[in-house]
């Protein structure tokens, strides 16, 4: 995380906007060369007055060297600026530009669910971070860090020991400013940790708000939250006490030399060992010299901040693509999905899948069954291609889904989701997403055989209805038949569908079941099931648990094994179905609760 | 000045955050009186340069002046660090101190809003508030009173001094500042122009590029992808001009105004050469305004930078102030005398807001009674009322017309920790704090023995599972109870609610998003709750209240019918639909009740 190692980082992600960040910087170095010289002419005319001979013409001169030196530095600054803010912004959009090619890349899995969120910080803040660090704080540092060093220097060519006498302080500051910053980012640390944890309690004290009150515990509730108020507040004053001497000590010891140059110039002149006109120059640039490192010392923390941005943009851009072939191989040969050994886990250590050989037959109906956690959504993803197995293979009509070209995938296969995204567009755009220019008429036949239709025509302005973000929102029941619909309308040979856990109300779960039932004829279906009627008439069950096949057959064949997982999982699905609570005229509470 | 869109409402952030701020008020003033005298020291090394020039122009400089000007420099650096360094250190601890008020405010609230008012959305707005916001206040308010009366102080006082000195030589070296402040308010007036339109290309973007990751997994399964990427890509491109574009526009007098402000030596040097010429100005005078009067007028810089951070004031203080806002359900003293535990509905309208602020009528003259010890139970599609009225026993929220009685009094006549005692309420989302199992049973009965927890945990099937962890009931259960399961969650959730033995239970689809091997451990515990007690339940599977005592079937906010579940089939109305679907849909096997 070195300072250097990220502005090399940052000129790299540049790109060809590169050249005119380099512009920038060069500028800004050059306007702030050209800010001393009016102090450099304010010396001269100093000691011109010193020695009694400064002529008008002299001073009229220097007056125009001054103008026009203020009339350089503004059309530097402006170039610099031009390009620092021009260019950063079309470079670091640009920069978004390219990583969201590269998203659109990468397996589905690897964007979906958690990743959303972190993917998207990427795409947005972190970019946002560096076109700001770009157009405001590097030009700053640079700004800033050029001015003592380019004084300094051309002190040393006037008289080099008073020039050593101008830089000793700033030497002298630097460890004390290395060491405020090791002790701040060591205390930085254990403060983000205290932090976390209070401001977890704090988040903990919201989110259960309601329970707390509904068990009257508010009163406790509230004093361990103050708790971590107050400890947050100890935390912060803590570090506050520890790192502000230091660091106005640091800031102390540069603009100590500011009393060393006055008295070593001061004496050096006396004893005639450096003229008056050094004298001169070095006493007016030195109040000069060391106010920008100040600034400097602020902005350290933008580019530290610039630098973990960078990181992770380029961790993104580390992950590999999934690899499609550019032309058609080969063509399926039938539409049954079957999986030859496939293992797989997101953490390739940990498999969710463990040699799993199956096949979902064309044209039927196989459902996944299994508990929680067996890896039914997993074996799921891996039909739809969202990962690629780490061993075995999954294959479509006997060709590996590796070797279809993207197109093929998509024409062929189509996911249900649990979860249904729909984009901002009208109902007949939702519908019509995966065929596009179908007709009306396509476009509501597939709503009725996804039972919809009825209530898309129900809503305000029918299929026009403008729906997603934005716009109208609609219910679980409603989307799901949406989805349905939409994958109706599709018309893939292979359907891949995660039915919902989600509770809907009778009347809605017999349409979405009936749309089902619509989407999955003579379409090979494999469909992770939870429902009784969905399993019971699959044409196919395959049985997972922890990641192993460990039944398959028909409902009637599984039943027969009475001891097996799938006669158990189903003993217990149609004991909670047929489960009654009890009404009123059942004994009272239990006895064992009244202690 | 970085290239940002300045928040509107800088003084009311202000003003709503001075009552907090008056925590911190001494500390504060502390902070400005250092912070001023910490200026006054900053001008003693001009001075101590001053002398020395001046001697050194007039031929009179001597040891002993050198020395006296050094020591008067060191003086002045020494007292400044210190001073500015304790004016820091006060203002960060008067920052902590205001915000710990601000946090402390806000959860003393929540505490105190009706249960209605947290909505997620808010909920999230709250937690992201005390987080992110306050974090950002802090660098904000730590920073603000020193550097700003250090700034304006350095401003003010260098001017006056000149002017003391020399009134025409002072107006010329401030001079710089007349112009500069027309050029910011004209630079202002371009930024504040844009800023919406800003805003909103940026949040145009963001939404874009969420969009983009979210809607990417039914991208690649319905289309090519193309058509998504152009239009984010698009969005980003638009953005980026935008940028590119205000900063373009803003440039020239952006640039004017900080090549003015440090680069008044333009106007002090021909100006006083001018006068000096003339002799209406003495040698001495001319140094001292050559040395003070340059770049002090940076100063202006600084406030002007921290005038725009004034802006994020706004949003943390504006979040206290509309919870203060919210309405507090009045509640009476004293308890009142109870009834029977009997829960009545009479008559009752009621309506709630949705996120936009909407009104939402959720309940349209509701009645109903449910004596002690039955089971009620509530059925009805999504968004018809059920778990509204659930709430409104709860007392989530007051009713707009008619009235809810619990135990033969008007909830609004009820001590609200009277009603709590009296009423559980179980809900889908458990809320478990991140404590120890048996501090979170004893959240229900703070004085309950170990034997009462385990009586309750086993009536609820929770205690195997928790005598299986590795500390028993005293296992810390993570953020949200992460060691358990959904469904170990919810029984966990049950036991905690026979702890409770309140004779009013309230169950909100509690099997819902239950595995569905939990479930039948979760309908045992169920079982041994349920009795002796007036429950109302909305089930999320319709065979589960075939049982009860009274069933009502709810649609667009009445109850449609009501009775028993024979009663109702013989009905033939929205109840018989219903449970015709149902058995159509789960098809019970033959353990089952047949419709």
């Amino acid at each position: 995380m070195s300072g250097r190692g990220s502005l090399r980082t940052l000129w790299r992600s540049f790109g060809d906007h590169g050249r005119a960040l380099r512009a920038a910087v060069a500028l800004r170095m050059l306007a702030s060369i050209a800010m001393t010289v009016p102090v450099v002419a304010v010396a001269w005319v100093v000691e011109r007055i010193r020695a009694g001979v400064l002529t008008d013409r002299e001073a009229g001169a220097v007056a125009a060297i001054v103008v026009c030196s203020v009339v350089v530095q503004y059309g530097l600054w402006y170039a610099s600026n031009h390009f620092a803010w021009v260019r950063t912004f079309h470079a670091v959009g640009d920069g978004r530009i390219a990583a969201l090619r590269h998203v659109q890349s990468l397996p589905v899995g690897e964007v979906s669910g958690r990743r959303t969120g972190d993917i998207g910080a990427v795409l947005g803040a972190d970019h946002e971070q560096v076109a700001v660090f770009a157009h405001h704080g590097l030009m700053t540092l640079v700004g800033g860090a050029v001015v003592p060093v380019v004084t300094v220097a051309g002190l040393a060519v006037v008289d080099p020991a008073l020039a050593l006498a101008t830089g000793a302080s700033i030497v002298a500051a630097v460890p004390v400013f290395v060491g405020v910053n090791r002790a701040f980012v060591r205390r930085a640390l254990a403060r983000a940790d205290a932090l976390a944890e209070a401001n977890g309690r704090i988040v903990e004290y919201v989110q259960g708000i309601a329970t707390a009150r509904s068990y009257n515990r508010i009163g406790p509730a509230l004093a361990w939250y103050r708790d971590a108020v107050a400890r947050m507040r100890a935390v912060n004053d803590d570090l506050a006490v520890r790192i502000t001497p230091l660091a106005y000590v640091a800031i102390g010891t540069v603009f100590l030399g500011v009393p060393l140059v006055v008295a070593v110039a001061g004496y050096a002149v006396l004893g005639g060992r450096v003229d008056e006109w050094a004298a001169i120059v070095f006493l007016v640039l030195v109040l000069r010299v060391y106010a920008p490192l100040v600034s400097v010392a602020v902005e350290v923390e933008g580019l530290r901040l610039t630098d973990a941005a960078l990181t992770r943009i380029r961790r993104l851009h580390a992950l590999a693509p999934q690899a499609f072939p550019a032309r058609r191989l080969a063509e399926p040969d039938g539409h049954d999905l079957a999986f030859a050994g496939v293992t797989f886990g997101y953490d390739p250590a940990v498999p969710v899948l463990t040699d799993v050989t199956l096949t979902a037959p064309a044209g039927a109906v196989t459902a996944v069954v299994g508990p929680s956690g067996a890896g039914k959504s997993t074996l799921l993803a891996l039909a739809a291609r969202f990962h690629d197995p780490d061993r075995g293979e999954v294959r479509l009509g006997g060709v590996p889904l590796r070797d279809l070209t993207a197109d093929q995938l998509r024409r062929a296969v189509t996911v249900v989701f649990q979860d249904v995204y729909l984009f901002a567009g009208s109902v007949r755009d939702a519908i019509a997403f995966g065929a596009p220019g179908v007709d009306d008429a396509a476009v509501e036949a597939a709503a009725r055989a996804a039972r919809c239709h009825d209530l898309v025509t129900a809503l305000p302005d029918g299929y026009d209805t403008w729906v997603g973000e934005g716009g109208l929102t609609l219910s679980g029941g409603e989307r799901q038949r949406l989805s349905v619909a939409r994958a109706i309308l599709k018309d893939s040979p292979v359907v891949l569908l995660d039915e919902p856990t989600a509770a809907l109300d009778p009347l809605t779960e017999r349409d979405v079941q009936e749309g089902l039932a619509a989407l999955s004829h003579g379409r090979t279906t494999v469909v992770v099931a939870h429902r009784l009627s969905t399993i019971r008439t699959a044409d196919h069950i395959v049985v997972l648990d922890r990641g192993r096949v460990v039944q398959v057959g028909t409902h009637d064949e599984l039943l027969v094994d009475a001891g097996g997982r799938y006669a158990r999982l189903w003993a217990d699905r149609e004991r909670a179905v047929g489960w009654r609570l009890p009404g009123s005229g059942s004994p009272g509470p239990h006895p064992a609760v009244r202690a | 000045m970085a290239v940002t869109a300045r928040a509107p409402g800088a003084l009311r952030g202000v003003r709503l955050l001075l009552p907090f701020a008056r925590y911190g008020r001494w500390q504060y003033a502390a902070s400005a009186s250092l912070a001023l005298a910490g200026t006054a020291a900053q001008l003693l090394p001009y001075w101590a340069v001053f002398l020395v020039l001046r001697d050194l122009v007039d031929g009179t400089l001597t040891r002993g002046g050198v020395l006296d000007a050094a020591a008067v420099a060191l003086v002045g650096v020494v007292a400044m660090a210190a001073l500015l360094g304790g004016a820091t250190w006060l203002s960060h601890r008067a920052a902590f101190a205001t915000l710990e008020q601000l946090r402390l405010r806000i959860g003393h609230r929540l505490g105190e809003v009706p249960l209605g008012y947290l909505t997620r959305r808010r909920s999230g707005a709250v937690q992201r508030v005390l987080h992110d916001d306050v974090e950002r206040l802090e660098s904000f308010l730590a920073h603000a009173v020193p550097d700003l009366v250090s700034s304006a102080g350095t401003l003010v006082g260098i001017t006056v001094w000149l002017l003391v000195v020399d009134v025409r030589m002072g107006l010329a070296a401030a001079s710089v500042v007349a112009v500069a402040v027309p050029l910011m308010i004209v630079g202002a007036g371009i930024g504040a122009a844009r800023t919406e339109a800003y805003a909103r290309a940026m949040s145009r973007m963001n939404a874009s590029i969420v969009e983009f990751v979210r809607g990417l997994p039914v991208v690649r399964t319905f289309q090519r992808g193309d058509e998504l990427f152009a239009e984010t890509a698009a969005a980003v491109r638009d953005a980026t001009r935008f940028q590119a574009e205000w900063g373009r526009r803003l440039l020239p007098v952006h640039t004017a105004f900080y090549t003015l402000l440090s680069s008044n030596v333009v106007v002090v040097l021909p100006a006083g050469l001018w006068w000096w010429s003339r002799g209406e100005l003495t040698t001495a005078d001319l140094l001292f305004f050559l040395v003070l009067g340059l770049g002090y007028t940076t100063a202006l810089l600084k406030v002007v930078q921290l005038t725009t951070q004034l802006g994020r004031l706004a949003v943390g203080a504006a979040l206290v102030h509309e919870l203060d806002r919210a309405p507090v359900l009045p509640e009476p003293s004293a308890p009142a005398v109870l009834g029977p535990p009997t829960v009545e509905f009479d008559a009752v309208s009621f309506a709630h807001r949705d996120d936009a602020g909407r009104r939402v009528p959720a309940l349209r003259d509701v009645s109903f009674t449910a004596r002690p010890g039955t089971v009620t139970a509530v059925v009805g599609p999504s968004g018809a009322g059920k778990s509204t009225l659930l709430r409104l026993v709860a007392r989530f929220a007051d009713v707009d017309s008619g009235a809810v009685r619990v135990c033969g009094v008007d909830v609004r006549d009820l001590p609200v920790a009277q009603l709590m005692d009296r009423v559980a309420l179980v809900q889908q989302e458990t809320f478990l704090f991140d404590d120890t199992v048996a501090a979170n049973l004893r959240l229900a009965r703070p004085d309950a023995s170990d034997a009462d927890l385990e009586a309750a945990a086993r009536a609820a099937r929770i205690h195997d599972a928790v005598a299986a962890l590795p500390d028993g009931y005293a296992t810390r259960l993570g953020e949200h109870g992460a060691r358990l399961s959904g469904g170990e969650r919810q029984r966990l959730s049950v036991a905690r609610a026979l702890l409770k033995d309140a004779p009013v239970v309230l169950l909100d689809e509690v099997t819902a998003h239950v595995d569905p091997e939990n479930e039948v451990a979760l309908q045992h515990a169920l079982e041994v709750l349920v009795p002796g007690r007036t429950i109302i339940v909305v089930a999320h599977r319709l065979s589960t209240v075939a049982g009860t005592d009274e069933i009502l079937v709810m649609a667009g906010g009445r109850i449609a019918e009501r009775g028993r579940h024979e009663g109702l089939l013989a009905a033939d109305g929205h109840y018989a639909r219903m449970w015709e679907a149902f058995t159509a849909v789960e098809a019970p096997g033959p353990s089952g009740c047949a419709a």
